[in-house]
């Protein structure tokens, strides 16, 4: 119960919107249904408000706008658009990773939805590196990635197909 | 290992969250397109959203600033290029950002497969090649987006030779992912793989096509 009270705490705090979650399932539920309305929400304005109803082409009559004006308005408003989206990204990513770390910290039976059961035998969980479980949670698994380098050889090697 | 079980659940729904908000741009630039600027289709003719994570810096695990610096000084073009890593984007693009800043925009995993599937590590150095091309060649440098493409294979072609690449192993990316017709923004395959090859042939020769960039000087 201190737990749980601790995990509702630390989440209203730092995603700072309420997603007033009693379990794990329901706060990311919330938080699925939030960064869908963000989606929904640029689109709309990507591909209908903004170019028919904030920078249109033509006047209520049908007449062309300047092109040039248009244009540069769309691109300003889109800018002032990606930004915002860019913020909201952010937040979702970051509420995402409080809530995962606030889930580390309840008991079992408050998670909906059921972990995966390891095969027989396997020793697959076991194995789990839990360095790497922290780069995920940190929302983003940039370090995992290669590293780009000039070949040394001309033809360059020949990596392995996925 | 209850608690491990459950973070390998939280982790399935953070990658699910994570492909939310990172997709729901509508079209993108095709594989191997590398640039969206100039687009003449749609209601803009910028880039769409990308979805960027952060700035490379010198001495990070993406080693693209290191590469940059190397095609810049092979090239001789001291120009800043600000370049910033992208997720889930299936893309590497150049573009002007505010106040006339150059920028490269890459998906790291993106440049992995391209290496992959073309079967050289130069796949992604001609990649990132191109796309410094389009900062040398400029953006509107001819009327066709086409031509500006061909600009941006040139020096890419230009690049790999002097970095060391066979004249094979540069074409290889475009042969394996173009396409066999022009579409609206890139020509065919056929045609960058002859610009490569042209951009190859001059560095090896050790003379440059000057009307392939923009503000070069003789």
């Amino acid at each position: 119960m201190k737990k749980n009270i601790y995990l509702t705490v630390i989440v209203i705090l730092l995603c700072n919107t309420g997603f007033s979650q009693t379990n794990c399932g329901d706060a990311v539920a919330q938080l699925q249904n939030y960064a869908s309305q963000i989606n929904q929400f640029y689109n709309n304005e990507y591909w209908t408000i903004i170019p028919n109803q904030r920078c249109p082409a033509f006047d209520h009559i049908g007449r062309p706008y300047n092109p040039v004006l248009v244009q540069n308005c769309r691109l300003q408003t889109l800018a002032y658009l990606n930004n915002w989206y860019q913020q909201q990204c952010n937040y979702v990513n970051t509420c995402y990773a409080t809530i995962v770390r606030g889930c580390a910290l309840q008991p079992p039976s408050s998670i909906n939805r059921p972990a995966p059961k390891p095969k027989p035998g396997s020793e697959e969980s076991e194995q789990i590196d839990t360095d790497q479980i922290q780069d995920l949670t940190a929302g983003i698994d940039e370090d995992k990635t290669v590293r780009i380098t000039i070949p040394k050889t001309a033809e360059g090697f020949k990596p392995r197909r996925n | 290992m209850r608690k491990l079980l459950r973070i390998i659940c939280l982790i399935f729904l953070l990658f699910n969250i994570l492909n939310f908000t990172s997709s729901s741009s509508s079209t993108r630039t095709a594989f191997c397109g590398f640039s969206l600027v100039g687009g003449k289709g749609g209601f803009y003719s910028s880039p769409q959203r990308e979805y960027i994570t952060k700035k490379a810096v010198t001495g990070d695990k993406s080693g693209l600033p290191e590469v940059v610096r190397e095609i810049k000084k092979t090239l001789g073009f001291n120009v800043e290029i600000d370049i910033y890593i992208a997720k889930a984007e299936n893309n590497c693009f150049a573009t002007v950002g505010k106040g006339g800043a150059r920028l490269l925009i890459a998906d790291i995993d993106f440049l992995e497969s391209v290496n992959n599937y073309a079967g050289t590590k130069w796949a992604a150095i001609s990649v990132i090649a191109h796309e410094v091309g389009h900062h040398i060649a400029g953006f509107n440098h001819h009327e066709s987006q086409l031509d500006d493409e061909l600009d941006a294979d040139y020096w890419s072609g230009y690049v790999l030779q002097k970095l060391g690449s066979s004249e094979n192993a540069a074409t290889k990316c475009i042969l394996k992912f173009g396409t066999e017709q022009d579409t609206d923004s890139h020509p065919n395959k056929y045609t960058r793989a002859k610009t490569i090859e042209s951009g190859w042939g001059d560095a090896k020769n050790g003379t440059i096509d000057y009307q392939r960039c923009e503000n070069c000087k003789p």
